[in-house]
């Protein structure tokens, strides 16, 4: 049987809150207005971030892309010429490695309905809306530090996985992956587990010398 | 059906965040909304200039409503809806989105209204003027003017 961890650590105290270090981190801004890219620039340079680099178009973000190693782009959705879906797409399918994996955020006013469907299909990590507060943003951050979402890629999509949740295949079809599980569960095909094997992995171990 | 490939690879911000040093994020929300507080008069400026330029563009847009010229007003606006909140005029923004709204519904139905982009741009004006000087339900009043006039030009009984 498995020892139980000492009753102290069933009511674990807040202890230090997390930090994280943004100091050295390659951030490239992208945003047409001055006033918005200031805005970005202040927000970075508040979280940390010691110098972000910065594009008001997306030809002088695929410029950057092309020479500078990056840890996250945050894109306006709405630039001059090529705009930010379309940075993004071409982003992805660029094979400037390993910045055509970085974390890509879009920010975006508003968005056209025409553009809807591209904004889902530009292999963004997040499409965050304006107005742009710091506590947003950073939780964007964070949450985009912390995923470990596979990159997929197709005909029609390349970028993270846009199923946030494992949820399987849509009903009827067979799914086009390899490790996409049918719906139905199947007669089991092992000898079931017992209690001690449950508890084993459900209970926390003391660690024995 | 096209094959799927699946990649992994290393999250590099991820990496970057976890060395030692950096800050809470109550620190790093602190520290943005401190550097943002020391440009807010610019932005409140960037409002204001903004505005000029919409009404500027507006006599424009009265006799020549392009498709170009309105995509130029859907740009101003949609500029205005990210400086106005720094600026402390979220109204100001809310108003901007709805302009936004209404030239995305011009666009969707190839149709256009001069009264509709008029009214925006007064609604503009009246919420810049009063600042935070107007209450809470006199602003919902003229926004929600201001969104009755974009679902009728969505749903064309104008």
């Amino acid at each position: 049987m498995t020892d139980m961890a000492p009753a102290a650590a069933a009511t674990p105290s807040p202890g230090p809150k997390p930090r994280y270090n943004l100091e050295n981190a390659n951030v490239l801004l992208v945003e047409p207005n001055q006033h918005g890219l200031e805005i970005l620039a202040q927000i970075f340079s508040g979280f940390g971030v010691r110098n972000p680099l910065r594009a008001a178009n997306a030809e002088e973000a695929m410029a950057i892309v092309k020479k500078t190693e990056l840890d996250l782009i945050v894109c306006e959705a709405q630039l001059e010429g090529t705009d930010g879906y379309d940075f993004v797409h071409w982003l992805r399918r660029s094979k400037v490695e390993p910045n055509n994996y970085t974390a890509a955020i879009i920010i975006s006013g508003h968005t056209q309905m025409s553009k809807v469907q591209k904004a889902r299909d530009c292999g963004a990590n997040f499409i965050v809306a304006k107005p742009l507060t710091p506590k947003v943003m950073i939780d964007r951050v964070i949450w985009v530090a912390r995923e470990n979402r596979a990159f997929i890629e197709c005909d029609t999509y390349l970028g993270p996985d846009r199923r946030f949740h494992s949820v399987g295949p849509p009903p009827n079809t067979e799914g086009r992956r390899a490790d996409d599980l049918p719906l139905e569960v199947g007669d089991a095909v092992e000898p079931n587990m017992s209690q001690d094997d449950i508890d084993a992995m459900l209970q926390p171990k003391r660690k024995t010398k | 059906m096209s094959a799927v490939k699946r990649i992994r690879v290393p999250n590099r911000l991820a990496a970057v965040v976890r060395k030692p040093g950096g800050k809470t994020i109550a620190d790093a929300v602190a520290g943005a909304e401190a550097n943002l507080e020391a440009i807010r008069d610019d932005c409140v400026a960037a409002v204001d200039a903004i505005l000029a330029a919409m009404t500027e563009l507006a006599t424009v847009l009265k006799a020549m409503p392009t498709a170009e010229n309105q995509a130029k007003l859907y740009d101003l606006a949609d500029e205005m809806i990210g400086v106005a909140a720094i600026a402390n005029l979220p109204a100001v923004g809310t108003a901007a989105f709805s302009v936004c709204e209404l030239i995305d519904a011009f666009t969707e139905r190839q149709a256009w209204n001069w009264d509709a982009v008029a009214v925006h741009l007064n609604g503009l004006k009246l919420l810049r003027a009063m600042g935070d000087q107007i209450n809470e339900a006199a602003r919902e009043q003229v926004l929600d003017g201001l969104r009755a006039v974009v679902r009728r030009v969505g749903s064309a009984e104008t």
